[in-house]
């Protein structure tokens, strides 16, 4: 008798359990009906804290500290250090703007559905990253930032200088919404290749080489059992890593600017002469044997193979600290540059932060971002971690670290591949980027030429139909085109012209015209 | 014991209403368990269906993103590669249930006459164990065989014949391929539950007939086969609501993603993620498998209907 009292209690208990998480479940769709009041309550709030702000925009120091969440992206780093890194970065930020930090890692293929996820479910959320694979437009037509305009008039004069030249990119609408990572965005295609093995082989790299001379230097590589480069199984547009092109899309599905700083025409760069030639070129190069015979289905990556000598050069964007990130104790890296650099949207949205919908603070989130732009050593801190810690200044530099010889060197200290916090001309540059890091960065961009569409972002939001289709479509006809193992490039390319034209490309870029025309004439 | 028992059925014989439910209320409340879940689980996410009619959008939310009618499902039909995914889809599928029901009964009878217990464990956990493998391993492990440069089935026929062929372009081999991967490792999966039923036959029978001079494979043809009657027709019905899915890793990982294999391995499910890769919409996934589960739900009712038609025991509802 007593077992089966204590069974019925058990099974109430246990029912009732249930229940509770089935409440809590239901709830969501009532929280995400609560969240866009609340949405709407943080702007009321911080349109009032703003007007306040307006008289005085000082820093009240009597209240409790708040804790500001922001993310860094990354490819899954341990970050063992992190806690090292908020300690640092809160003496320099509580003592400036009574605030905390609470440092998120994020790995990057997580940043569209966490920041999504994060601002429908209430989560705790500030200082937001957007771009990289979760782009300023989407997050502005998903609801996920807040507008900074006032934000920034008020409270961001660093942040605000820092950014103006990129003002325009920042905007979408002509509203404020995001802070971009690269103040300073010119930049163009180039080729990464083993210096070691280009002096030894007497192979002369200079900048903008012809497909010619590259065609030469792999007939070189060949008799020494080294492959030119590896194209793999890609649907991306390689071509736009060797030309100034202005890209609409990751591939230039929207469209492309190929003249981009003479000319406002859109083409569909798959129906040029151009991108013919270089699907040939590669053709010629594979059928040479340039190119390695399996590289479809090998997935080892062009940067692994390259790292082991296997391939001599791989495509990459050309910045003046690209090469950093290619740099390798097994040999020398050389980078040159394919095409004029260039001023773009594409460059300036690249990776940047805004502030968080939901976020409770955003007088604070903009207090933040403000010092991260003024504050060279906190930019630093969010950038690299702790010095000693987890890199060093190499002896007999200004400004040069390196994370050699430290426990980070094999990034598990503290390390962000994607997030690019702060002023580029206050913090510090990694070896080998040199000193004069700073004037190249200021020369490159001076010299830069802008595109005639800087400015505008492409409004795809009527076209998801069509957008699904091309993206599609390149998936299965660029890749073999790429790595030039088609038997008939002209008919590979008729094909792939075909096939787009069906899934309304030349529509869209029509559309795309239409916006960036009525942009123009604004 | 005894006691308890008496005490049970004067219960439920003679007392009220009240008391019977009494008696009956923890089985009320077990049987209550698995109802929530199968409300919250199943029931509840239906509401959720309207996002393939929407355009749905984070900060507005499910209920209130704004209508668009049936343009979510547009760009399942804009390529002229619908007819391919569809066709794929359907094929394999219709196929594999048919090979895996026949493969999977064979399977299951050979099993069960292995008589020496240890012996008959081992080779069913051999036959599962690919079944819990990733789609990724495997499609390593076909590599291994396939590779152009070093797998050993390349390697051998280039021996053998002189000729290196290109698995990982030529799609005239895929459709066995493919098939051959999903039956091995599906294998021990798909006769667990032919098995289970083979089990619960008497011994009985066998005994009578092998008395009579029944062959072993009269025995089968006479008495296995139809006592499995009832569990391979519920299988058949409910595999057939699955037909318009398709196992994502088995069409996307194992050909090595090679667009050139595009017109044999592109499937309704491949075609959505490629499609939606980088647009990251909502609705538009959700107007995929809207239409995979309304195929799915016409096809299950259609064969149920049939199946009643014939054999009115065997149909599931």
């Amino acid at each position: 008798m007593k077992k089966r009292v204590i069974s019925v209690i058990l099974t109430g208990v246990l029912a009732a359990s249930v229940l509770a998480g089935c409440g809590s479940k239901t709830e969501a769709p009532a929280q995400a009906g609560a969240k866009e009041e609340a949405a709407e309550a943080a702007e009321a709030g911080e349109a009032a804290e703003t007007a306040g702000a307006a008289e005085t925009a000082v820093i009240d120091f009597d209240e409790d500290p708040y804790e500001i969440a922001i993310t860094i992206i990354g490819l899954n780093e341990s970050n063992n250090d992190l806690e090292k890194v908020e300690e640092a970065v809160n003496a320099i930020t509580l003592p400036k703007i009574n605030a905390t930090v609470d440092i998120q890692p994020l790995f990057i293929g997580d940043m569209g559905t966490t920041t999504t996820m994060g601002i429908a479910g209430g989560e705790k959320m500030d200082i937001v990253t957007v771009g990289l694979i979760y782009s300023l437009s989407n997050a502005v037509s998903d609801g996920v930032l807040l507008p900074l305009d006032d934000l920034l008039a008020e409270r961001g004069p660093a942040a605000a200088e820092v950014t103006s030249r990129v003002a325009e990119a920042q905007k979408i609408d002509g509203v404020t919404y995001a802070l971009s990572g690269y103040p300073y965005c010119a930049i163009t295609g180039g080729i990464v290749y083993n210096k070691t093995m280009a002096d030894e082989y007497g192979i002369d790299m200079h900048d903008e080489m012809t497909w010619d001379e590259l065609t030469a230097a792999g007939e070189i590589l060949k008799e020494h059992g080294v492959y030119l480069t590896k194209y793999g199984n890609s649907s991306q547009l390689n071509l736009k890593f060797e030309s100034g092109f202005d890209v609409f899309g990751g591939s230039g599905e929207y469209g492309v600017l190929m003249n981009p700083a003479d000319s406002d025409q859109i083409e569909n760069v798959f129906e040029s002469e151009l991108f013919e030639k270089f699907c040939e070129r590669n053709k010629v190069w594979f059928d040479n044997g340039y190119l390695p015979a399996d590289q479809m289905t090998d997935s080892t990556s062009v940067q692994q193979l390259f790292a082991d000598q296997k391939v001599f050069m791989t495509s990459t964007s050309y910045t003046p600290d690209q090469i950093a990130v290619w740099t390798n104790d097994k040999f020398e890296t050389g980078l040159i540059r394919m095409a004029e650099p260039l001023v773009t949207t594409g460059g300036a949205v690249e990776m940047m932060l805004g502030i968080a919908a939901t976020s409770e603070r955003p007088d604070k989130c903009m207090d933040l971002l403000n010092l991260i732009y003024e504050d060279g050593e906190l930019a630093t801190l969010l950038n690299y971690g702790v010095e000693g810690l987890d890199y060093v200044k190499v002896d007999g530099t200004e400004h040069v670290i390196t994370m050699e010889g430290t426990t980070n060197a094999d990034h598990s200290g503290y390390f962000t591949t994607f997030s690019h916090f702060g002023d580029p001309l206050k913090r510090v540059v990694v070896a080998p980027v040199t000193d004069s890091y700073y004037d190249d960065l200021k020369a490159f961009n001076d010299e830069a030429r802008t595109s005639k569409a800087f400015g505008y972002t492409f409004n795809a939001d009527q076209y998801p139909t069509e957008a699904a289709a091309i993206s599609a479509v390149l998936q299965e006809k660029l890749p073999m085109l790429n790595a030039g193992q088609v038997s008939d490039v002209h008919a590979a390319v008729e094909d792939l012209k075909a096939a787009l034209d069906q899934a309304g490309m030349n529509d869209v870029i029509a559309g795309n015209q239409a916006q960036l025309d009525a942009y123009l004439a604004k | 014991m005894s006691d308890k028992r008496n005490k049970k059925s004067d219960g439920t014989n003679k007392k009220s209403f009240g008391a019977a439910f009494l008696h009956w209320l923890p089985f009320y409340l077990m049987g209550a368990l698995g109802l929530i879940y199968i409300f919250i689980n199943n029931y509840m996410p239906l509401a959720g269906l309207q996002i393939a009619f929407k355009n749905f959008n984070f900060a507005k939310g499910m209920w209130d993103s704004p209508w668009i009618g049936f343009k979510n499902f547009e760009f399942l039909f804009k390529s002229k590669d619908a007819f391919v995914m569809v066709r794929n889809t359907l094929l394999y599928n219709i196929a594999w249930i048919f090979i895996g029901m026949v493969i999977g009964v064979g399977a299951a009878i050979l099993l069960n006459e292995v008589q020496n217990a240890v012996a008959k464990k081992f080779y069913q956990t051999a036959i599962l164990l690919p079944y819990l493998m990733s789609m990724v391993v495997i499609a390593y492990l076909v590599y291994a065989y396939l590779s152009p440069s070093s797998g050993l089935f390349t390697k051998a026929i280039e021996r053998l014949t002189g000729n290196t062929i290109q698995f990982y372009q030529e799609p005239k081999y895929w459709p066995f391929i493919l098939t051959f991967v999903h039956e091995w490792r599906g294998i021990g999966f798909g006769m667990i539950l032919y098995l289970s039923s083979l089990l619960g036959i008497d011994p009985g029978y066998y005994e009578a007939a092998s008395l009579d001079g029944a062959t072993k494979w009269q025995q089968i043809r006479l008495i296995t086969i139809p006592l499995l009657k009832p569990t391979i027709l519920m299988l058949l019905i409910l595999n057939l609501g699955q037909v318009f899915r398709s196992d994502f890793g088995l069409f996307y990982q194992v050909p090595m993603m090679q667009s050139p294999l595009f017109p044999v391995t592109q499937t309704i499910d491949t075609y959505v993620y490629r499609a939606l890769m980088q647009l990251n919409n909502v609705g538009m996934s959700a107007a995929a498998s809207f239409i995979q589960s309304v195929v799915g739900f016409i096809f299950i009712v259609t064969a149920n209907k049939i199946v009643a038609k014939l054999d009115e025991n065997s149909a599931l509802f």
